[in-house]
């Protein structure tokens, strides 16, 4: 399956059935600031389990971008594939 | 906690943190600990990590080793500690951020990547260790006292953040104990801090060994955000 897709399932399984969809808003719309943290945080460790790679998703770069990364799904995603690309190149 | 519980503690090449491993390896516990320097030492049931308290990248790894190894952290002792007794005009810059990375920085990032693998247990203890120094405004000691009253601000916030996944987050205040810590320090300013403790003595280990292990008891669920000071302070 292609690494961007894996994501997005991770991510799905952590929300309700009805908000899986990449256009899904995710912060502040279908989660609060609690849910935040809780889905962030397991997806580090779902992510380490998957592909054997450590990244820290509520980073200073996170943080600081423009767009939040946090918005939806697909923001998400993306924002995940790219750390993980970063990562895998080191 | 139960035995074979696993606990990490910082700084544990000398001093408390090296009678804590001693202790708490005897107790049962699976014991990971980390310094900046190796440690001279060999106990059971017990692993040693060289690092900096403050660099996040190998705090990390750290972290990540502990849950691929042992899929769980029950306990954390943040006890990586570094004093510098100088009068605030005679203190360089460079020591104050020393002492803030190690005691400051230190502490908040193993709190924080803690938190993380403790919460997919939805159990865990967290013990900051602390000073009476934010009690006795000491002269000579501004810049450590200010990072242990942090660690203690530090412990407050989060205790409220952590209290929904079940984890406590607590500090001791240990008086002073015969440690390298307060080697630098002259017998007369010891003396002199001793006796304006209620109960005039220096701290023994296991008068911290007692209350670390009172917040780490199961039984200790309803206790978090909480300073103890030892002395009566």
């Amino acid at each position: 399956m292609e690494r961007k897709k894996i994501i997005e399932s991770l991510i799905f399984d952590k929300l309700s059935e009805e908000n899986r969809h990449s256009n899904t808003p995710l912060y502040p719309e279908v989660l609060d600031s609690l849910g935040l943290v809780n889905l962030l945080v397991d997806l580090e460790y779902d992510i380490n389990d998957k592909f054997n790679v450590i990244i820290v998703i509520a980073s200073e770069r996170a943080v600081s971008c423009t767009h939040s990364p946090f918005k939806t799904v697909e923001t998400l995603t993306d924002y995940i594939n790219i750390l993980l690309e970063e990562k895998i190149n080191e | 906690m139960n035995k074979n519980s696993v606990m990490l503690i910082t700084g544990t090449r000398k001093g408390i943190g090296k009678s804590l491993v001693n202790y708490y390896t005897q107790k049962g516990f699976e014991v990971i600990g980390c310094s900046r320097k190796d440690v001279n030492f060999k106990f059971d049931n017990y692993t040693h990590f060289c690092l900096d308290v403050c660099d996040e990248n190998s705090a990390i790894k750290l972290f990540n080793y502990i849950y691929k190894y042992y899929n769980r952290l029950d306990v954390l002792i943040n006890n990586a500690s570094i004093a510098s007794m100088n009068y605030c005009m005679l203190t360089p810059l460079s020591k104050v951020r020393e002492i803030l990375n190690t005691n400051v920085i230190g502490t908040f990032l193993f709190c924080r990547e803690a938190g993380k693998l403790m919460k997919r247990n939805n159990l865990g203890r967290i013990v900051n260790v602390t000073s009476i120094g934010t009690q006795l405004n000491l002269e000579g000691e501004a810049a450590y006292t200010a990072s242990k009253a942090a660690v203690e601000s530090f412990t407050r916030g989060f205790a409220i953040e952590y209290a929904k996944f079940n984890i406590t987050v607590n500090a001791i205040g240990p008086t002073p104990i015969k440690t390298d810590l307060i080697k630098s320090i002259s017998q007369n300013k010891i003396d002199s801090l001793i006796q304006k403790l209620p109960i005039k003595r220096y701290s023994e280990f296991t008068d911290i060994y007692n209350v670390i292990d009172f917040f780490i008891s199961k039984k200790s669920d309803f206790i978090t955000g909480q300073t103890i000071f030892l002395g009566g302070v």
